[in-house]
């Protein structure tokens, strides 16, 4: 407190160590050496591009499976935010990596590891490795997972307090992500060029779907 | 070598300088550069620097040739005189092995040239029991190794023992100044000698036209006038002629060795016990360099195997190796080296590893909000990259270039990423496409099939012109898909000059709202990326 003499009453430092705590959980690196185990519940999640806030308000649940079907762009901008807070993302069994689209997103493309071809025996043991650096995931899923190896990821997860994103259908996720192309912007029959995608994203959470249009890059 | 001198000059002087024990090979120019040049001990030489001769051969001198003799003049004297020419470089690479010699006797070595080195007389004293005995154990250990001409002084300060050794003789090499004694000695000394040590061959000119022939004379004359007279350099020269000097000597630094030689006996043929014999190796490496607080981030490795096949690779990292990761470009080496040879059972006879670019820890060290990831981010990947392999871990960046592909720059996970410069990003890439980019790259082009409205393939002429406008794509063996829009040509033409590669680029969207990138020449159709 005594770098803010001005909060005074007992409700203001409440609300100030709140805030801290806040600031502690949501923010930039994991801690290393041992987990810890908080009681309070997730104050703020994996902040998001401020263009897919309409779809995920309070940004992506902390230590949560989401499973993203469509766009791929999508998911280029999900990475964007975590990696400009200062946050280590990993894409892993995605080799068709767009770099420049992620880029195009503003992400801080130091922040990223990229495995871009692991083994199928290797895919639970690499998102299990890249867990304790990485505050979100971005996967493709692999050919064969077992229902125990799902089992023990989600606790890893849960525990490491890691999102991860799988491009494909993934059992028990915690929301489901469709991001459908309407439309395209630009381009005629032989002439003009590609300028501006029209997405439509459809968020499932819980039966309760929030739909958002966006048109990518957005229009100044 | 001017440098050291000059430093050992900056040095204060004071009355009491140390004692000094100087070693001195006459005529060292003439040793190295006969050495050098494989000539013959006993034949006329001469080493010449710009056009006058520096030093010559006892033969030579028999003829009549000297020193700063003009070479036609020599060679009018001395008609077979063979000419060597002055290589300074040559000369402190001869003078190492006796140095090194010498340091093994006796610590901290200045080198005031090649030919002439000091040390400091009081340690060796001591343990040999007196400065003779010193003198006589340095000369043999020497001597035994390089047969050649060697004189010995001891004195206060170098400068009195420099020029105690210079007036030694072949019959009487070893010269000892008493302590206290090198004013004496010195007065009786011509003042020419300082021309070389203070480096201005002017000063003795002008003292000898002023009647002054002695260093006695001149060490007379009140300091404060030669001060006010010949500037610094007069009162330096003052100093030394009144036997003061500095009170130490500034030895060289001796170059780290810090390769590591790994010789397997019998050969290894597989990795990990190939990795255990590295081992203890490369933790003295990594003691070594903590122990000189020094951070190496290039290694040279290199394998050699039995079939004398040598493999050579430079490791670079972007902060700095530590014993694992070593162990790990052994490891992985190693796997590049068999994949390439296809030769399973070549063992590995011999692992050497040089580090290069070594730097101070202290430029290293992690600034306040260190601009490296986190110690434990570094751990884990590099354990994952451990497990999977050197390139199945990346980091990425975006580079230049006109294809997709070249324009994601993927690098191993711990190489440095090329600076923007080496990626060509601030350059202009004729060709490249408006937009947003496309979220999936293929890394190989995937081959497709683009078909008009009357089921004929398209053909695009050298022009980007197409036959017929497209109305199917189909992509490997998937369904055709209706096209819905096009554009294009966008034309690229990449190194004409070597493996040119002249083809076009169209954006298709089709009926399931998916757009592509696709690649065209001639009736030849791939996919290139894909938005979604």
């Amino acid at each position: 407190m005594l770098h803010s003499p001005s909060v005074t009453s007992r409700d203001e430092t409440v609300a100030h160590l709140h805030d801290l705590l806040r600031r502690e959980t949501g923010g930039q690196k994991k801690q290393a050496g041992p987990v810890r185990q908080s009681a309070t519940p997730d104050l703020s999640g994996v902040p998001v591009h401020a263009d897919l806030r309409s779809s995920f308000p309070a940004g992506l649940r902390l230590g949560s499976v989401y499973t993203l079907s469509g766009s791929t762009t999508v998911a280029m901008g999900l990475l964007a935010e975590p990696t400009r807070a200062g946050s280590w993302c990993a894409a892993v069994g995605l080799p068709h990596f767009g770099v420049e689209s992620a880029a195009a997103w503003g992400a801080d493309l130091s922040k990223l590891v990229l495995v871009p071809h692991p083994s199928s025996q290797d895919w639970v043991s690499v998102v299990a490795a890249l867990t304790e650096i990485a505050d979100l995931i971005l996967t493709s899923r692999p050919p064969h997972v077992t229902p125990g190896e799902v089992e023990r990821l989600h606790a890893r997860l849960r525990i490491r307090r890691t999102t991860m994103v799988v491009a494909g259908a993934w059992p028990r996720a915690a929301a489901h992500i469709e991001a459908v192309t309407t439309g395209w912007d630009g381009l005629g029959q032989g002439y003009g060029a590609l300028v501006r995608q029209q997405l439509q994203i459809t968020v499932t959470e819980r039966h309760r779907q929030r739909t958002a249009d966006l048109d990518w890059p957005v229009r100044a | 070598m001017t440098g050291m001198t000059g430093m050992s000059r900056a040095l204060p002087a004071t009355s009491t300088p140390v004692r000094v024990l100087a070693l001195w090979w006459p005529g060292w120019s003439l040793i190295a550069a006969q050495e050098a040049a494989g000539a013959p001990a006993d034949a006329a030489l001469a080493v010449v620097a710009k056009g006058i001769v520096v030093a010559c051969s006892a033969s030579a001198a028999a003829e009549g040739v000297t020193e700063g003799l003009r070479i036609r003049h020599a060679q009018a004297r001395c008609p077979d005189l063979q000419v060597l020419l002055h290589d300074p470089g040559v000369e402190q690479r001869a003078f190492e092995p006796v140095l090194r010699t010498v340091e093994q006797r006796a610590p901290l070595v200045q080198v005031i040239r090649p030919g002439l080195a000091a040390v400091r007389a009081v340690g060796l004293a001591r343990f040999y029991g007196s400065e003779a005995a010193a003198a006589d154990a340095l000369a043999a250990a020497v001597q035994d190794e390089f047969d050649h001409d060697l004189r010995v002084a001891v004195a206060d300060g170098l400068f009195a023992a420099e020029q105690s050794a210079y007036t030694t003789t072949g019959e009487v090499p070893w010269l000892q100044v008493p302590p206290g004694g090198s004013t004496r000695f010195l007065a009786g000394l011509p003042v020419t000698v300082l021309s070389s040590t203070v480096g201005d061959a002017r000063m003795p000119n002008m003292l000898r036209r002023m009647g002054i022939r002695h260093l006695g004379e001149f060490a007379a004359l009140p300091r404060g006038d030669v001060h006010a007279r010949f500037g610094a350099t007069g009162l330096r020269a003052h100093q030394l002629a009144c036997g003061e000097d500095a009170p130490a000597i500034s030895p060289r630094s001796v170059p780290l060795d810090l390769d590591v030689r790994i010789v397997c006996d019998p050969p290894v043929g597989d990795v990990e016990p190939l990795v255990a014999q590295c081992t203890p190796a490369v933790d003295r490496l990594i003691t070594a360099l903590m122990e000189h607080a020094l951070v190496c981030n290039q290694i040279r490795l290199t394998l050699h195997t039995e079939t004398g096949l040598v493999h050579e690779r430079l490791w670079r990292h972007p902060w700095q190796f530590t014993g694992a990761e070593l162990l790990d470009r052994v490891r992985w080496q190693l796997d590049e080296f068999s994949a390439e040879t296809s030769e399973r059972y070549d063992a590995v006879t011999l692992v050497t590893m040089a580090p290069e670019s070594l730097e101070s820890a202290s430029h290293h060290a992690e600034g306040l909000w260190g601009d490296r990831p986190d110690e434990h981010v570094v751990r884990t990947v590099t354990q994952l990259q451990a497990r999977l392999g050197h390139d199945a871990v990346l980091s990425v960046s975006v580079g230049g270039g006109r294809l997709l592909d070249e324009r994601r720059v993927l690098r191993p996970w711990g190489e440095a990423v090329p600076t923007s410069a080496q990626r060509r990003t601030d350059q202009p890439w004729p060709g490249s496409l408006p937009g947003p980019a496309p979220s999936t790259v293929f890394a190989q082009a995937r081959p497709a099939v683009v078909l008009d409205a009357e089921g004929a393939v398209v053909r695009v002429d050298r022009r980007g012109g197409l036959s017929m406008p497209p109305a199917t794509l189909r992509l490997g063996d998937g369904p055709a898909r209706r096209i819905t829009a096009w554009a294009g040509p966008w034309p690229i033409h990449q190194r004409w000059w070597r493996n040119p590669l002249t083809v076009n680029r169209f954006q298709i969207v089709d009926d399931h709202n998916e757009a592509w990138l696709l690649l065209a020449g001639g009736e030849q159709w791939w996919t290139e990326a894909r938005y979604d």
